[in-house]
C-alpha cells in the first residue's frame, strides 16, 4: 500500500506522467482496492486513447471497466460512455458484466426503469448473479425506498449469507432508518465474518451502547477486543472512556445489575483507556482538550456510587 | 432572526459534503450569539459513516473543551448548532436524527441552536447564492422555521473561496471526526483551511 501511495504521489506530482506509470498506478488501485475514483477518471482516459491502448493489451478492458465504474460514481457520464461503448463493442450484450455497466449508466442519469428492466433480464437468465441483485438494491436506495431496499437485501442475504458487502449495506440501511437492534444484528454478523476487525468490534460496541436497553458491559468488552487487535485505535479509545463513564453513571443512579467487582473492572478499564489516550494525543493540537475532558470524567470515578 | 456564517465555516461544510458525496454528513456549528443572532465562525465536521450516540458524545465532549463558549466568562466561541447534508441530492427533508440532535444541543447550551442544511440545488445555483439554509425551532416543536443565513463578509467572497478550493480538490484534505478516529494524527480542526483564506 505504501508503494502504491508513493506511486500516486509521483503520478499526481508530475505534469505529464508516463503511460507506464499511469498503467502501474491504475493496476495497483484495482489490485489493492484503494478507492480513488478521481484518479481513475483523470488518468484512465489518456491511457486508453488510440495508440496508447494497444500497448496495454488485454489489460485495456480492465482499465475501461475501472474508468467506467469510477466515472459513473463521480457522475461523469461523458467519461463513462466511451469506455462502456468500447466494452460493448468487444464483449457484446451477451456479457452480463457489460450489461451491468449499461444498467449502471442508466442509473447514473436517473433512468431507473431502464436499469431495472436490464437487471431483471439478467436475473431471469441467472437468478444467482449477486452483483446484479445488488444493483437492484442500489436502485431502491437511490430512489429513497430504504424499507424496500432492506427487504430486497434480506432476500439476497438468505442465499448469500457470507457476503460481507451485503451485511455492510444492510447495516447502513438499518442505521439510516433508525433500527438499532437490527443494526446490532448486522454488526454481530460482520464480527463473526471478520473477527479480527477492530472497526467492526468498535462499531458493535457503539451500537450496543445506543440501544433502548443499552448493553454497556458488552459494549465495553467489544471496545477492549478492538484495542487488543489494534492498540491505541482512537475510535475504540473514545468509545471505551464514554462507555465506562456511562456504566458508572448508571450504577450511581441506583440501577441494579452492577456488582462492586464489575465496577472495579470498569474503573481499571477507564484508567487504561485514559493512559492510552493521553499517550496517543501527547504533543498534538488536541492534547489539552483531551486532558481536560478526561479530568472531568475522573470525577465520576472518584466518588464510588452508593447502593 | 437571521444568522451569519464565516467563509471558513461555509467552505468546510461544503468540502465535507464534497468529500463524501455519496453519504450523509454532519457536523457541529461553532460560534457566538450576538444580540440574539447566531454568528457561525467555524465548524467541526463530525461523521460520514454513521452518527452513533457514543461517538457524538465523544465529539461533543472534546468540542466543549476546544470551544467552551461564553459560559467561561469570555467571548469565546462555543457550540451554536448542527449542520447536515443528505445522502441524495433530491432529498430536501430534515431527518429526525438531525432534529433530535439540535434539540439536545439547545437544551445543553441553554439557547435555541441553529440547524443548517446544505442543499444541493444551491450548489448549482447562481453566483452569490449560498448552498446552505438555516432553520430554527417552530411552534410545533419541529425545526421547520426558515432562518436567513448571510455570509460574512459577503456571499460572493464565500462563493469564490469555495470555487477555488473545489477546483484544487481541497475536499480530499478535509478531516472529520470519523477520519480523525481512524488516524489521530489527522487534524480535526482543519487548520489548513484558515491558511487558504
Amino acid at each position: 500500500m505504501e508503494d502504491l501511495k508513493e506511486l500516486i504521489a509521483q503520478v499526481e506530482g508530475s505534469s505529464s506522467p508516463s503511460a507506464s506509470q499511469r498503467q502501474l498506478m491504475l493496476r495497483g488501485l484495482r489490485q489493492q482496492r484503494l478507492h480513488r475514483p478521481d484518479l481513475a477518471v483523470k488518468h484512465g482516459p489518456p491511457l486508453l486513447r488510440r495508440g496508447a491502448a494497444s500497448s496495454l493489451g488485454d489489460e485495456a478492458w480492465a482499465v475501461h471497466e475501472q474508468v467506467a465504474l469510477a466515472a459513473l460514481e463521480l457522475h461523469r457520464p461523458e467519461v463513462a460512455g466511451p469506455s462502456v461503448a468500447a466494452l460493448l463493442d468487444r464483449f457484446g450484450v451477451e456479457s452480463t458484466r457489460v450489461r451491468k455497466l449499461v444498467g449502471m449508466s442508466s442509473e447514473a442519469v436517473g433512468d431507473f426503469n431502464a436499469a431495472n428492466a436490464l437487471y431483471d433480464e439478467v436475473l431471469a437468465e441467472n437468478p444467482a448473479n449477486l452483483l446484479v441483485r445488488k444493483r437492484k438494491v442500489a436502485v431502491l436506495r437511490a430512489q429513497g425506498q430504504l424499507a424496500a431496499a432492506v427487504k430486497e437485501l434480506n432476500a439476497l442475504l438468505d442465499i448469500f449469507q457470507g457476503d460481507l458487502g451485503s451485511w455492510q449495506e444492510l447495516l447502513d440501511l438499518h442505521e439510516k432508518i433508525g433500527n438499532l437492534d437490527a443494526a446490532a444484528f448486522c454488526l454481530e454478523e460482520l464480527v463473526l465474518l471478520q473477527p479480527a476487525s477492530a472497526v467492526y468490534h468498535t462499531r458493535l460496541a457503539e451500537t450496543y451502547a445506543a440501544l433502548k436497553a443499552p448493553r454497556l458491559v458488552d459494549a465495553r468488552r467489544h471496545c477492549a477486543q478492538a484495542l487488543s487487535i489494534a492498540p491505541r485505535y482512537a475510535r475504540a479509545l473514545h468509545c471505551l472512556v464514554h462507555v465506562c463513564v456511562a456504566i458508572v453513571d448508571k450504577a450511581g443512579s441506583g440501577s441494579k445489575g452492577t456488582t462492586p467487582e464489575d465496577l472495579e473492572v470498569n474503573a481499571a478499564m477507564w484508567e487504561y483507556a485514559k493512559d492510552e489516550m493521553t499517550a496517543l494525543y501527547a504533543g498534538g493540537p488536541l492534547e489539552a482538550a483531551v486532558g481536560a475532558m478526561l479530568a472531568r470524567q475522573e470525577d465520576a470515578f472518584a466518588a464510588p456510587p452508593q447502593h | 432572526m437571521a444568522a451569519t456564517i464565516a467563509p471558513a465555516a461555509y467552505v468546510k461544510i461544503a468540502l465535507h459534503a464534497a468529500k463524501y458525496a455519496n453519504s450523509r454528513v454532519d457536523g457541529l456549528l461553532i460560534g457566538r450569539v450576538v444580540d440574539g443572532e447566531i454568528k457561525v465562525d467555524d465548524v467541526l465536521p463530525l461523521f460520514h459513516i454513521s452518527t452513533s450516540a457514543v461517538m457524538l458524545e465523544a465529539a461533543c465532549a472534546l468540542a466543549e473543551q476546544l470551544f467552551p463558549g461564553s459560559d467561561s466568562g469570555s467571548d469565546a466561541n462555543g457550540i451554536v448548532g448542527y449542520y447536515f447534508a443528505n445522502e441524495r441530492d433530491s432529498d430536501g427533508t430534515t431527518p429526525a436524527i438531525a432534529e433530535n440532535i439540535v434539540n439536545k444541543l439547545s437544551e445543553v447550551c441553554g439557547f435555541e441552536c441553529l440547524l443548517v442544511q446544505l442543499f444541493n440545488k444551491g450548489l448549482a445555483g447562481e453566483k452569490g447564492q449560498l448552498c446552505v439554509r438555516g432553520f430554527g425551532r417552530d411552534q410545533k416543536k419541529g425545526w421547520k422555521r426558515q432562518i436567513e443565513v448571510d455570509a460574512a463578509p459577503s456571499a460572493a467572497a464565500a462563493d469564490a473561496l469555495l470555487d477555488h478550493l473545489i477546483l484544487t480538490q481541497a475536499e480530499l484534505r478535509l478531516v472529520d471526526f470519523d477520519d480523525h478516529c481512524e488516524d489521530a494524527a489527522q487534524d480535526w480542526q482543519n487548520a489548513w483551511v484558515a491558511a487558504e483564506l
